[in-house]
């Protein structure tokens, strides 16, 4: 299989003299094509600075970050913008659409960065939302939709681009069981039919339960890579 | 670009009552400023207007040593073809010769010098509008042997009235005594103390009479209508070689310094309109940013570059300037329009004006060269506003800003 995330003994600190905080220690991992993985940890373990890393969001002090077969330490920060846009789908906690913009023009809004032509991106956005369940909420402002429906968005955004992975930020941080439950199953649903990788960090045991690998980080470094 | 137009606008939308606040700022920063432009313009405008209908002319010409040494001898050189030049030239209304002589007045309440002009009536008339300024009598339509007409300050400080009494004494060109008793015929107000206190008109035969000489030391000339007093004076300078021809502009360039004050005051009240302004636009956006940082980090994050961010931000100061400064401006117009056709009325506060030659109604007046240029800086202001909070923005971590509350 296609290996879309590798790192090579990243190390990253914040701050200094006391104050210095191993983030992260010598971490390697590699996550192939079709996983549907969680990165888990307490607060302070490092998985969120892991994420900003494999998200190209952030550089490590050292080691090696290769997304999607490219060293991206070679990429310039102008072209890394351009490399997220087109590979790296996002999906926040919830409330992370762009307010002003319809559930129809938030969808196509990496589309519309990609230069994708109108009626391309009007097939996928009609196609997604769809399959999300949003038929008829096109028009609705994400003020108008539901934590979970909005969340449903930000997934049909990251999908639409046609990322090579996507990651998810404690996508469910901000919903009630029943729409956790609802997006893990959209997501895991993409998982399986449309191969589709998705990487999260999260606290949240309903996501811990149902990815297929886990990898668990405390003090920076990896403690247990387990699958399932 | 489309797009970035679409959330910009959109995002001022969506904050309203923000964006009216702002828009309104602006239009109302401009719409006070043109008015006080107008009112600048208008007052400095007028009062030159009325210096130089009532008091200079367009075009004076003297003898280029007059200005050094205005004895009574320094006369108009070659004044016979001066005289044809002048009637001879199409681009010349009228013009009005004059004798002039520095006079000491007596009157049985004081004394004072005064400016003694003699002139033809007729002829001055035509190139002054003094007769329409008389508070009483004649512009020397007078059968007296020795008339006389006076400002209304002289008036006042020496206690004349119609038909009384005073005595004038000047030297003629032998720097013999002249000392002879006029009769007043007319007070004129021209509207300036200074003027007013200290000019005299009499009739040119009555110089005559009393010098036994015709001697012409200025005159004052009305540029037609469809000439500039600018391009008829080097046009008679080139023809006129032994005399001086001056513009009132190059005559009395204090009077023209109000001009070129009234330029800089204008453009030091759209700046400082315009720098307040930039102030508040940088507050808002400011403000607007540090509400939106979490969706600008997640439009960092998703793959939007920080240029088009930048541009975003850039674009909302942009719209409201684009709103704002057009209806300033077109308020500021209207109330030109208005102010500038019926007057504004300061009489009320306006006692002590006059005295410096302004009148108690202001016409207001901007030159439309000014809405433009103003529209220019509001917007280069909206750009140069919207940079440095678009700045701002840029340099937001992504994923902590998608954190942030």
């Amino acid at each position: 299989m296609k290996k879309v995330i590798e790192t090579k003994n990243l190390n990253k600190t914040f701050g200094e003299g006391d104050l210095l905080v191993q983030a992260l220690n010598n971490v390697s991992i590699e996550i192939t094509e079709g996983e549907f993985t969680a990165l888990v940890g307490p607060s302070g373990s490092g998985k969120t600075t892991l994420l900003n890393m494999i998200g190209g969001l952030d550089d490590p002090n050292s080691g090696k970050v290769i997304l999607n077969g490219q060293d991206i330490s070679t990429l310039k920060k102008s072209k890394m913008t351009n490399f997220r846009q087109h590979n790296i789908g996002f999906v926040f906690q919830a409330y992370n659409l762009i307010p002003v913009l319809s559930a129809y023009e938030n969808a196509e809004f990496i589309m519309l960065l990609q230069g994708i032509s109108k009626s391309e991106r009007k097939k996928r956005v009609f196609k997604l939302l769809k399959e999300v369940g949003l038929e008829g909420k096109e028009n609705n402002k994400p003020g108008e939709l539901s934590g979970g429906q909005q969340q449903r968005v930000a997934v049909v955004r990251a999908l639409a681009a046609e990322p090579a992975y996507i990651l998810a930020d404690e996508p469910t941080a901000n919903l009630d069981s029943k729409s956790t439950t609802d997006l893990l199953d959209l997501m895991y649903r993409l998982n399986q039919e449309e191969h589709m990788t998705f990487v999260f960090a999260t606290h949240d045991q309903r996501v811990i339960d149902r990815a297929k690998r886990v990898i668990y980080l405390d003090d920076g470094k990896i403690v247990k890579d387990e699958i399932r | 670009m489309k797009t970035l137009l679409k959330i910009a606008w959109r995002n001022c939308v969506r904050n309203g009552l923000r964006t009216i606040i702002v828009i309104s700022a602006i239009a109302l920063g401009v719409w006070s400023s043109i008015f006080l432009m107008g009112f600048t313009g208008g007052f400095v405008l007028q009062r030159i207007d009325k210096m130089v209908a009532l008091q200079i002319g367009d075009i004076q010409i003297h003898s280029p040593s007059f200005d050094y040494d205005s004895d009574i001898s320094n006369t108009i050189n070659n004044q016979k073809q001066v005289n044809n030049l002048l009637k001879n030239s199409p681009s010349i209304e009228v013009f009005s010769e004059r004798f002039r002589t520095e006079a000491y007045a007596v009157t049985a309440h004081g004394q004072s010098g005064v400016k003694l002009l003699g002139v033809y009536p007729e002829k001055e008339k035509q190139v002054l509008g003094l007769s329409e300024r008389m508070l009483d009598g004649t512009f020397l339509e007078s059968n007296l042997s020795y008339p006389i007409i006076v400002g209304s300050k002289l008036a006042k400080d020496l206690h004349l009235k119609l038909n009384a009494k005073i005595q004038l004494n000047f030297t003629n060109i032998n720097a013999n005594q002249i000392s002879k008793n006029f009769k007043v015929c007319g007070i004129f107000k021209a509207g300036d103390d200074a003027f007013d206190g200290y000019t005299v008109f009499t009739p040119m035969r009555v110089i005559e009479k009393l010098t036994n000489q015709h001697l012409i030391h200025e005159i004052i000339i009305k540029v037609s209508e469809t000439n500039t007093p600018e391009n008829v004076a080097i046009e008679l300078n080139k023809i006129i070689k032994d005399n001086l021809v001056e513009d009132w502009k190059t005559r009395f360039p204090e009077v023209a310094y109000g001009l070129q004050m009234m330029d800089s005051t204008m453009y030091i009240l759209m700046s400082i309109i315009v720098f307040a302004l930039l102030f508040g636009i940088i507050n808002t956006l400011m403000m607007s940013i540090l509400e939106r940082k979490r969706e600008i980090g997640v439009l960092l994050a998703i793959g939007m570059s920080k240029s088009n961010i930048r541009r975003m931000i850039v674009l909302e100061s942009i719209i409201y300037g684009i709103i704002g400064a057009p209806i300033g401006i077109l308020l500021g117009f209207l109330t030109m329009q208005y102010f500038g056709a019926f007057g504004l009325d300061l009489s009320a506060f306006g006692e002590g004006m006059e005295a410096f030659g302004y009148d108690p109604i202001i016409y207001l007046s901007v030159a439309p060269k000014y809405y433009l240029i103003y529209a220019i800086y509001i917007i280069s202001a909206t750009i140069v506003g919207g940079l440095y909070p678009s700045r701002l923005a840029t340099r937001l971590n992504p994923i902590e800003a998608i954190r942030s509350i």
